[in-house]
């Protein structure tokens, strides 16, 4: 679905990148999750795959044509979700979307069906101007929807939702993804990353550090831990340990042996673990 | 299609911004200040400095000509010119003073400290000669204005002597028109409400939709970018039309070529509002473009002022894309070459032509900015 070869791109266009020599294949029908911290390139990534800046270096193909020859035609199979919303406010929810919807040649989705999907069925008539700033989020991530894209792209679809917006946002990525829509979904949040992509890219200062699906990289990098809680002189106490390391084994042994357990789990490596263990950086 | 939807949905947001109304608001205002403020007619008294250059007893005789004339009352007065006290005669008539210096150093000093045309007339080889003293800035048109007005006031002088056979002479009689201050006025009005207005509302709108981000939204649809310009075009043109109909109907009524004044109305504003829109391309915000748009505004202005001015027209001023504005609103409301109006108009839209293509690059190229 899209392909990108040695992608680089510099805003001042000199030889400081805001994406440097990246490259990377996006599959039909997969979630591919682009994750890095703040500034890393994620959203000048996407937008040149969505031809909003104009590719400088490099070769992009996105649903079977180069981007630099993209045609308006091509957009009718492609919805943009962005990082940040962008509607109009002085239009009503529901004359926002119906705008847009009018600006595609393919059939589109009903704006009130939209919008009771994202939970703004009730606030149809009313300006986006007033709605918070989730609720314009929601609104454009609603829009995105419109067209009924085959690719969809997604730039920090979550970020500023409360959980159990999040969460329904999160049902609706995987619903789409089950009607076989491809998605490139930017976040920096890990948690989505896991529960959502089949495959994810690490992204650090403009460089690609690893692609692969998450289940790998938790066999590949997460060691098992185990996290217990045992009863000391002053109370109980938390330690988690590996189980691969020598140090941590024996350690652990001690502890067993020395003190009443209250409670003993074994704890994968999160996604975020494995982040910083492999870009030496956190994410936010 | 697309282009409707634009077009409509254009519409109803410049109907729900301020911008619209203070373009309104500015028109209803001109339109109170012709028709209530300004007089329908010219009443301004023309002053004019002479000396007469000539033998003593010639002089005479052409005094006392004058002061037995019926409709010109003749006193002795003091003029003060640059500290000094220079006694002249007045001849006053209807709408004219005639003020007659007693040598040519007073009337140089007269003509310099009143900031009006002086003439000195005297004899050379038999023939009246006439030296014009003029301020330096005039246009060619007040130097003949002057010298046609010479002409028909004394009736002592001789049009076809006064005037070197190079010049052409035109008067406001010979072309059946005189101005009165209204129609003086509407051709400045229609231009500073369309025009200089309409770059500045257009860049409004622009910097409106970019701190929304919504050129990025449009630009990720099947709709082309040049759509998107073309409906804020349209949007601006179906306000100034509105608003300049709105200027010229109660003054004139029927008076004026109507299909003349839609087609470099509409010209025009496609023109100015593709300035508008290309000067906002380079900003982010109507801040940043400010100091621009306002040097524009300015500059685009200064036909206007030259207009407005009679004695101030440098000739660099024709240079400027916004005179054939002025100038055809003038023939269209006043004198009636439609002929200009027709050229001018053309002329806008080749050129806007030219300036949608870079909109379009200019758009296509900062879609994420
Ligand atoms: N319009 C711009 N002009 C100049 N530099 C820019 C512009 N947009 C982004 N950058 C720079 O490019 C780099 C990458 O930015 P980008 O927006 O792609 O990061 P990101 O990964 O999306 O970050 P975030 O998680 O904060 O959205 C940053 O260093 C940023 O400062
Ligand atoms: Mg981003």
């Amino acid at each position: 679905m899209i392909s990108v070869e040695n992608l680089k791109h510099s805003y001042k266009k000199n030889s400081t990148f805001a994406v440097n020599d990246i490259s990377f294949d996006v599959k039909e029908g997969e979630i591919f999750g682009f994750l890095g911290p703040s500034g890393a390139g994620k959203s000048t990534t996407q937008g040149i795959l969505t031809g909003l800046l104009q590719l400088q270096h490099g070769k992009v193909e996105v649903a079977g044509s180069d981007v630099k020859k993209f045609k308006n035609k091509m957009y009718n199979k492609i919805g943009m979700s962005f990082e940040q919303s962008n509607v109009y406010s002085k239009l009503s929810a529901k004359e926002n979307l119906d705008f847009y919807a009018k600006l595609f040649d393919v059939k589109t989705r009903s704006s009130m069906e939209l919008l009771e999907l994202v939970g703004l069925g009730d606030k149809a008539k009313i300006r986006a101007g007033e709605f918070s700033k989730g609720m314009k989020h929601r609104l454009t991530f609603a829009r995105s929807l419109l067209n009924n894209p085959s690719l969809w792209f997604l730039d920090e679809p979550t970020t500023g939702l409360d959980p159990a917006i999040a969460a329904d946002i999160k049902k609706i990525i995987r619903t789409e993804n089950q009607r076989g829509v491809t998605v490139f979904l930017t976040t920096h949040n890990m948690q989505i990353a896991d529960q959502l992509c089949d495959r994810v890219a690490f992204i650090v200062d403009g460089q690609i550090k690893l692609i692969d699906s998450p289940k790998n990289l938790k066999l590949q990098y997460g060691e098992k831990l185990v996290e217990v809680e045992y009863q000391t002189n002053d109370g109980s106490k938390k330690e988690i340990f590996s189980t691969i390391e020598a140090a941590d084994k024996k350690r652990l042994i001690e502890v067993i042996d020395s003190s009443q357990i209250v409670t003993m789990h074994t704890k994968e490596a999160t996604l975020e673990d494995i982040f910083i263990k492999v870009t030496g950086r956190g994410l936010s | 299609m697309k282009f409707f939807y634009s077009y409509i949905k254009e519409m109803q947001l410049a109907a729900k911004s301020f911008y619209f109304y203070i373009e309104l608001g500015m028109a209803v205002v001109l339109l109170i200040i012709v028709l209530f403020v300004v007089p329908k007619n010219f009443s301004k008294t023309q002053k004019q400095f002479l000396f007469i250059d000539l033998p003593a007893p010639m002089v005479q005789m052409m005094v006392a000509g004058m002061s037995s004339s019926p409709d010109l009352q003749a006193e002795d007065v003091v003029l003060k010119s640059k500290g000094q006290k220079l006694s002249v005669k007045l001849f006053q008539g209807k709408g004219k003073k005639l003020y007659l210096a007693e040598s040519r150093e007073d009337l140089i000093s007269l003509a310099e400290s009143q900031r009006q045309p002086g003439v000195v007339v005297s004899l050379a080889d038999g023939q009246l000669v006439y030296d014009y003293y003029m301020q330096g800035y005039e246009s060619q048109k007040v130097v003949n204005l002057i010298k046609a007005a010479h002409a028909q006031g004394g009736g002592f002088m001789d049009l076809k002597q006064a005037v070197a056979p190079q010049i052409e002479v035109k008067s406001l009689e010979t072309e059946g028109v005189i101005l009165s201050d209204r129609e003086n006025l509407v051709p400045v009005f229609l231009f500073l409400n369309g025009c200089i207005m309409g770059m500045f509302i257009i860049a409004s709108y622009i910097f409106l939709d970019k701190g929304e981000g919504i050129i990025k939204a449009y630009a990720i649809t099947a709709s082309h970018i040049w759509v998107y310009l073309a409906s804020k075009i349209a949007v601006l043109q179906t306000t100034t039309l509105f608003t300049s109909l709105l200027l010229v109907i109660p003054v004139f009524g029927l008076k004026v070529n109507y299909l003349m004044l839609i087609l470099i109305l509409l010209a025009s504003s496609l023109f100015i509002s593709l300035i508008g829109l290309i000067v906002a391309s380079f900003y982010q915000n109507i801040l940043k473009a400010f100091g621009i748009l306002f040097g524009l505004i300015i500059l685009f202005m200064l036909p206007a002022l030259a207009y407005m001015i009679p004695s101030w027209d440098p000739l660099w001023i024709r240079y400027l894309p916004t005179y054939p504005m002025v100038e055809s609103f003038k023939e269209i409301v006043v004198r009636g070459d439609m002929l200009y109006v027709g050229l001018a108009s053309l002329g806008y839209l080749g050129a806007s032509i030219l300036l949608f293509v870079f909109a379009n690059f200019r758009y296509r190229k900062t879609l994420a900015v």
